[in-house]
């Protein structure tokens, strides 16, 4: 899950090289026309696209399938199960009413759609460091400054987190992970004691990392989101970004 | 806000995502797909018994937007805002106004349920669909194995939080 920490290959790619404001309003753009594209030519021309994105990411095609693993277990997997039960009930009790809603092309068309909406989410978010999110966010969002809402310091605390866990991530990987697999793998031990091994080991965890309130105090009152800035940039890659963009909506204005 | 208490809720949010890696290598006593034993909710009861309701939601929160900016992406915040949220604030009012009745390890089965049943009506309602709903009362059978997992390793941290006086202090 914190692969983002670790793996820098979505970094350096000419997706990653992009402006993060562009890049966000390039994104927002897809996802309202993947969301309201109705046809399958144009889902297929936004697939295309995103075929497209995912080359300019350095040809990650493993970032797609595992994006496609993702959503297949979150969305897919319910969808078809909550299918097979409404079946199987209906079935069983010989009652109609259990199947009544099934419109089984459609609710595949807005699967698909739903799931470009998600890899466009997954593609901007892998492909933006984050200081250059939260750089964005901190100038999009500061007239709500000076009403009174606490921007800054929220900015702050998600800039502190994200330190904190860049710190620890490996300590608890190394520490944790490694002693919690040591005692999954111990076939002597039931499934309760196993539990109660993990238990302790969390127990630990927590505990310890809770007298550490000083330590984390003193890098937020260090950390200043000053250094969090944002400049827009404008080069040969922008153009190339924007016209191709400007080639596809035209397409699929063609196609309508 | 002080920064004692945003230390805290920094810690806490870390915990919660950091535990959240541990789900990849314990197996689920039930196994069926889209099951989860949910860690992360440890930390929200943890929150719940030594914070304010104000600080719980700002933990969840937080944690939403992070987990959304590291690795899931922007479409899966909607799913973890709706089940954490409801959760944390129906685990709130349980523990305030029912704490005779409901233990930890209840609170935290209340949770499960609530969190699974959030994110299923979310699933349905972005697929436009009802039928996933005839998954749900397997997930709520699986949340209470999963809700007594992690309400009793909950239950543990509390007692030696407690034992220790970590948050003996005003925060």
């Amino acid at each position: 899950m914190l692969s983002y920490l670790t793996d820098i290959n979505t970094k350096n790619s000419l997706l990653a090289d992009l402006d993060a404001g562009i890049k966000a309003c390039l994104a927002i753009l897809l996802t309202v026309i993947a969301s309201v594209c109705i046809k399958q030519e144009s889902l297929l021309l936004v697939f295309l696209y995103l075929v497209l994105a995912t080359v300019s990411l350095g040809s990650n095609f493993r970032f797609l399938l595992n994006n496609m693993v993702s959503y297949g277990i979150i969305f897919l997997l319910p969808y078809f199960l909550g299918l097979f039960l409404s079946v199987f009930f209906g079935y069983l009790f010989s009652n109609t009413q259990y199947v009544s809603d099934l419109v089984l092309k459609e609710t595949l068309l807005r699967m698909v759609r739903i799931f470009f909406v998600w890899y466009i989410g997954s593609l901007y978010i892998c492909s933006t460091p984050f200081k250059s999110i939260l750089g964005m966010l901190k100038k999009v969002f500061s007239p709500l400054n000076s009403l009174g809402v606490p921007i800054s310091k929220y900015l702050t605390i998600i800039m502190c987190i994200i330190i904190q866990l860049t710190e620890s991530v490996s300590e608890f990987k190394n520490n944790t992970v490694d002693q919690a697999r040591t005692i999954i793998k111990n076939k002597s031990m039931c499934f309760k004691t196993k539990i109660n091994g993990i238990s302790n080991l969390l127990v630990g965890f927590i505990v310890n990392s809770l007298q550490k309130t000083e330590e984390v105090q003193k890098l937020v009152d260090q950390t200043d989101i000053k250094n969090l800035t944002y400049s827009f940039r404008f080069s040969k890659n922008e153009i190339l970004a924007i016209f191709s963009f400007i080639i596809f909506f035209s397409i699929l204005i063609l196609l309508k | 806000m002080s920064s004692k208490r945003n230390a805290v809720i920094i810690i806490l949010v870390c915990n919660a995502i950091l535990i959240s890696l541990l789900e990849l290598i314990i197996p689920v006593p039930i196994p069926i797909p889209g099951v989860k034993l949910g860690l992360g909710n440890i930390i929200t009861i943890i929150a719940i018994i030594f914070l304010d309701l104000k600080a719980v939601l700002m933990m969840v929160l937080l944690r939403c937007i992070v987990v959304a900016v590291l690795s899931k992406g922007i479409m899966m915040m909607a799913f973890s805002l709706s089940g954490g949220i409801l959760s944390a604030l129906i685990m709130w009012l349980v523990y305030k106004k029912l704490h005779n009745i409901f233990s930890i390890k209840g609170i935290s089965i209340v949770g499960a349920i609530v969190h699974n049943t959030a994110q299923v009506i979310v699933a349905s309602l972005i697929l436009g669909q009802m039928i996933i709903l005839y998954y749900l009362p397997i997930l709520l059978v699986s949340s209470v194995v999963t809700g007594l997992i992690t309400g009793s390793i909950s239950d543990l941290t509390v007692r030696e939080i407690s034992k220790r006086g970590i948050f003996s202090n005003s925060i």
